[in-house]
């Protein structure tokens, strides 16, 4: 087992979303062998190698690991933030485990373009996912603040291409 | 020699570590949980998780944020029915309610014109199940009490539950007389509301208590108020649990329930069920032996909780009950036990019955002294028909 527990440090109001918690917890252990698995895992992963950080997104919770630390974006409540931790725990617990059969990624995950992505979109700026354009769904994609099944007019290719480098 | 058989009423003595951790937690932390950003808060904060997570592992719960935690069964009743049934409503509930269910269901009725329909049952509490499909249909709400507090019958919950997804019906189940001392497993019967009391068969102390509310279901709020984030909105949190849980919770008892519940994981719910059945087939074979007593309810040990009302010839349940705590030392309860529904099936909704309950902690010797008990005051009395 690498990592025996997390001790939450504080928990504030996350400044990016007021109607949501923002946490700083610490390892037991150094989490820095394991950020290239999760960096395989998640396609949200941004991974830096030489700084032995890693950010990613599940669901709308906002992870960032470097060294001992995990620090947590966008929960709900207490209870969510300790649920997340377990998750976390689990998590690198079992990759952990089975890592000589998985493959670790090093190199750090290219970003697609709002551009490129809007290039992929219907371009009829129909409004359906909730924006007023699809230039802006495309922003808010790069961003990871949506998901590609946001947009309920993509059609199959476009679904297919985004999805490699979207979750 | 005192013996305590009224666990039905609250479980008394409790586990050694139940009464170390209220102390340990009084003494060594005295922070509230979720209402402050030093390390004892925060330690209490995760007790009350590991609590909840500990109630998940008893119920079989996924999230646990889907425990919310309350005073006692009463209030999470409370607080399902009255954040769930809006005006004109159709519920459907066992015929065996305790008060804490049908009370509120009874204001419901009067103050939003809420309308019960009863499942019928047969006088040792056994659910008629003929016309369950029939009767689901137009109801909003389904009311399951999981085990009588007076006949010791337990609802046959999974079929009960089954026919009411099918039908699309939400079910609240009232497991006071169960969480902890019958197996519930609610990744397998998926009701979307249980209530559950933190000092019967669970053996935390009193104070505490809880419901559990399934992932997505929301509920108006039964109280309004601090829940330490988010101050600046004038309304309460979105999320569960905090939504349902303002003021400062009982985090003392938290920390006695947290005791219970991991003692209750160590030894194992099968394990408990099946020291009070032993119990239980001692005291009906007991009571079968004697003239002059008749028992309500299932007649087999393992078709019940652990628990058996009975009456007996010639001696009120009152006084029955008065002669075995003074003259025996015996602890049981008489009357009608919160539960008049129960009694009216049973046919003693006007004499009540005496009440003797089981917990983990009783002993063969404690169901001999009362049999003992039972028959010299049933001779005394000139023995006869009880019924």
């Amino acid at each position: 087992m690498l990592l025996e527990s997390v001790k939450v440090l504080d928990v504030d109001i996350c400044i990016q979303q007021q109607d949501k918690f923002a946490a700083r917890t610490r390892a037991s252990a150094d989490l820095s062998a394991i950020l290239p698995y999760l960096n395989a895992i998640f396609k949200s992963a941004d991974y830096n190698r030489e700084a032995d950080s890693l950010t990613f997104i599940h669901g709308i919770i906002e992870f960032s690991l470097i060294k001992d630390q995990i620090n947590i974006k966008k929960f709900a409540n207490r209870t969510e933030l300790h649920e997340l931790l377990d998750w976390m725990r689990e998590l690198i617990n079992d990759i952990w485990e089975s890592r000589l059969e998985l493959t670790p990624m090093y190199a750090a995950r290219r970003r697609l373009p709002v551009i490129n992505i809007f290039s992929l979109l219907p371009g009829t700026n129909c409004g359906k996912c909730g924006e007023k354009s699809c230039m802006a769904f495309a922003a808010r994609l790069n961003k990871l603040e949506v998901k590609v099944d946001g947009c309920p007019a993509l059609d199959m290719t476009g679904r297919n291409k985004l999805g490699i480098y979207f979750e | 020699m005192t013996v305590y058989l009224d666990n039905s009423a609250t479980s008394n003595p409790k586990p050694e570590s139940v009464y170390t951790a209220i102390v340990e937690y009084m003494r060594g932390n005295g922070a509230s949980p979720g209402r402050g950003n030093y390390a004892l808060a925060r330690d209490a904060d995760e007790l009350v998780y590991k609590t909840r997570k500990a109630m998940c592992g008893i119920l079989g719960a996924k999230r646990p944020s889907e425990i919310i935690f309350t005073s006692n069964a009463t209030e999470a009743v409370n607080m399902a029915l009255k954040g769930y049934l809006d005006a004109g409503d159709r519920v459907l509930v066992t015929g065996y309610e305790h008060n804490a269910v049908w009370r509120p269901l009874k204001k419901l009725e009067e103050e939003r014109g809420v309308k019960l329909t009863l499942l019928p049952s047969y006088s040792n509490g056994t659910a008629d199940l003929r016309t369950l499909r029939e009767m689901l249909t137009g109801v909003r709400l389904a009311v399951v009490s999981h085990g009588s507090n007076v006949l010791g019958c337990v609802t046959p919950l999974a079929e009960i539950v089954s026919a009411a997804r099918e039908a699309g019906v939400p079910v609240l189940v009232d497991a006071a007389q169960t969480a902890g001392a019958y197996p519930i497993n609610l990744s397998e019967i998926q009701a979307d509301m249980l209530a559950f009391t933190g000092h019967k068969g669970l053996m935390g102390p009193t104070g505490t208590g809880g419901l559990y509310l399934r992932e997505g279901l929301e509920l108006r709020t039964l109280k309004e108020g601090g829940t330490g984030g988010m101050s600046d909105s004038p309304y309460p949190p979105k999320d569960p649990p905090d939504r349902y849980e303002a003021g400062t919770m009982n985090i003392a008892g938290i920390a006695g329930l947290h005791a219970a519940a991991d003692f209750i994981l160590e030894t194992g719910v099968e394990n408990i069920r099946s020291h009070e059945i032993e119990l239980m087939e001692m005291l009906l074979d007991g009571l079968n032996s004697i003239s002059g007593v008749v028992y309500y309810g299932p007649r087999k040990a393992d078709e019940r909780l652990g628990l058996v009302s009975f009456n007996l010839a010639g001696v009120s349940a009152n006084e029955a009950a008065r002669i075995l705590d003074e003259d025996y030392g015996i602890m049981v309860r008489a009357g009608l036990h919160c539960a008049p529904q129960a009694h009216r099936l049973m046919g003693t909704e006007r004499v009540g019955a005496v009440r003797a309950s089981v917990g983990y902690f009783n002993s063969e010797r404690d169901i001999e002294h009362l049999i003992g008990a039972l028959s010299r005051i049933t001779a005394e009395a000139g023995g006869g028909d009880a019924s």
